[in-house]
């Protein structure tokens, strides 16, 4: 049985931020080829970019994603204000740290709830698992209407807000909103404390893997907004020297980039960050950890589940200290000078590291733009995980034991093309 | 948003989904049409900007709800119509983190046991987005006329 010749073509991963389909071909126990192809149309954000001005560039790029658009407007305004030659105020950085609190907050506890637990409790989807286990899919939207309260202190809305600019914010958040926000993350600390334990408890299958974990290393905080650019494997960069090491390029089977480092794959997203930066966590949160008995760094792609919930745990914590400590009097911008020049940022998206450039001209406005997204850069590595995945599995098992494997594999990455992978369908050929 | 969640429910909760930018805004706009008609007299209006299971903090099962959204079922566009609960949450797909529309959220208060006693899912016909949109002052009169019709059948 094992050694019987397998075409399995996921034809439509369907619609979401992408789209996709899985195809894959094995031969005496052995994939053959597997190509994860994204065939969603180009969506010339870059070009869409070119002659705007700074405000422009944070509302559009805010675009390019409803789940995260704070990590591309952080990411784009580190990188114009570093073309501007200007620098935030060390408070208007802990600003926008609280706020990429929230987004990492709603996209964890939406992953991990919706997405991930159907998975690892046995249900089709979050909806069959309601039923069964509502207390969980409650905590999880709990946790995620807590996060997008903490980007509508800022933004004004929690999808694509509108409240940064260069330089700050356009308003610092009012007190009275604050207060109330930090009285609910009090609250939903236990909930979050609690995860950490919770997602280590989970039967999740054993797959060991060889992989590089890339992501952001701060000096003393577990790197969100800033940091350098590190891997397991000695990488230690600046980030605007990031396109000396790492490579987009094209592919024949999909419209979306593919990056390498020096010419390999590489992991970014919460477990990488974890494996990196665990000794940056804060004490209650590194005690909650140890209390799991997990060793890092971690092999075993499937610990990026509670690798979420330990950033939950993380960010519920950093959140409430950056709220107590907010101060009105300090302001919540600095004027905004432009000038001729080039800037590049990077910042930890709920997904992983997302990189931005820009070269922009005397007026402020946009010359030429590159921006490289995390799961472009997971793409190689989800490629590579699911060949090992699927073999270690057992190319033995029947279609819908490998799709599910397949989708389960995918999704553990939280890719924009994730919520396609929950209807997955597949077609064997043997030949 | 005439209304802070999580106040005292009124007699009514009458809650406009969409968004004020991209041409999804019939939801909002006609929260706007009830609060020029007098409405917040007697409903609490809110106008969501897409809030995905968000909306389920707004759904209790005792509350009494009227949801608003754009709906495109090939009709002229400004057509009003009431949607069957049972006929929408079937079209629900298993959800994810992009698109956890109208149809996943209710599937998900259904099966969390939180689906209001009486809720009323009415849906305006879109248009194309580049149509004369003159057919919005027609509707603008008819829709008051359609809400007074439901919260009049209680």
């Amino acid at each position: 049985m094992e050694n019987r010749d397998i075409r399995i073509e996921v034809p439509v991963l369907a619609r979401v931020e992408g789209e996709g389909a899985l195809e894959l071909t094995a031969s005496d126990g052995r994939i053959e080829t597997l190509r994860l192809r994204i065939f969603e149309p180009p969506r010339y954000f870059e070009k869409f970019l070119e002659g705007r001005g700074p405000q422009e560039v944070l509302d559009i790029v805010a675009r390019i994603c409803g789940i995260c658009p704070v990590a591309y407007q952080m990411t784009a305004v580190q990188a114009l204000e570093q073309a501007f030659g200007m620098q935030a105020s060390p408070y208007v950085t802990q600003l926008r740290r609280l706020m990429y609190c929230g987004e990492w907050l709603q996209s964890h506890a939406l992953h991990i709830h919706l997405l991930a637990l159907p998975d690892f409790l046995g249900f089709e989807n979050a909806i069959a698992m309601a039923g069964k286990h509502p207390d969980a899919v409650r905590r999880g939207l709990r946790l995620q209407r807590l996060g997008n309260e903490l980007i509508r202190l800022f933004g004004g809305r929690s999808v694509h807000p509108v409240g940064m600019r260069v330089g700050g914010f356009h308003r610092a958040p009012y007190p009275d909103r604050a207060a109330a926000v930090l009285k609910e993350l009090r609250s939903a600390l236990a909930d979050a404390e609690a995860m950490v334990a919770f997602t280590a408890s989970l039967d999740l299958p054993d797959d060991e893997q060889d992989f590089v974990s890339v992501a952001l290393r701060h000096e003393n905080e577990y790197a969100m907004y800033s940091g350098r650019i590190v891997s397991d494997r000695g990488l230690d960069l600046r980030v605007e020297d990031y396109l000396e090491r790492f490579q987009e390029s094209h592919v024949a089977h999909s419209t979306a980039l593919y990056a390498h480092l020096d010419g390999q794959p590489y992991l970014v997203g919460p477990l990488a960050r974890l494996n990196l930066n665990h000794d940056r966590l804060s004490p209650p949160v590194k005690a909650a950890l140890e209390a799991t008995g997990l060793h890092l760094p971690s092999r075993n792609m499937f610990h990026s589940v509670i690798a979420r919930a330990v950033e939950i745990h993380e960010v519920v914590l950093e959140a409430i200290r950056l709220i107590e400590d907010l101060n009105n009097d300090e302001p919540a911008a600095v004027p905004l000078t432009v000038k001729a020049g080039v800037g590049c940022g990077a910042t930890e998206a709920p997904r992983g590291l997302l990189w931005h450039r820009y070269e922009v001209d005397a007026a402020g406005k946009v010359i030429s733009a590159q921006i490289v997204p995390p799961t472009a850069q997971n793409q190689a590595r989800i490629e590579d995980d699911l060949k090992c995945s699927l073999e270690a599995f057992g190319l033995h098992n029947d279609d819908d034991a490998l799709r599910l494997r397949g989708e389960t594999v995918i999704r553990n990455y939280d890719p924009c093309i994730s919520c396609a992978t929950h209807f997955l369908k597949v077609r064997v050929e043997r030949r | 948003m005439s209304g802070e969640e999580g106040s005292t429910p009124a007699s009514w909760r009458i809650i406009g989904i969409g968004s004020p930018v991209a041409g999804d805004d019939l939801g909002w706009l006609a929260i706007d049409w009830l609060r020029n008609a007098g409405f917040e007299r007697r409903a609490e209006l809110f106008a969501l900007d897409r809030p995905g299971p968000a909306l389920l903090d707004y759904l209790q099962p005792d509350a009494r709800v009227v949801l608003i959204d754009a709906m495109d079922a090939g009709l002229a566009p400004g057509t009003i119509r009431e949607l069957p609960l049972t006929d929408l949450i079937v079209t629900a797909r298993p959800p994810s983190s992009h698109e956890f529309a109208l149809a996943e959220t209710l599937a998900l208060a259904q099966a969390l046991g939180t689906l209001p006693q009486r809720l009323y899912v009415i849906g305006i016909q879109k248009d194309c987005g580049f149509a004369d949109r003159g057919w919005r002052a027609e509707a603008m009169v008819a829709f008051p006329r359609s809400i007074s019709r439901i919260l009049g059948d209680v």
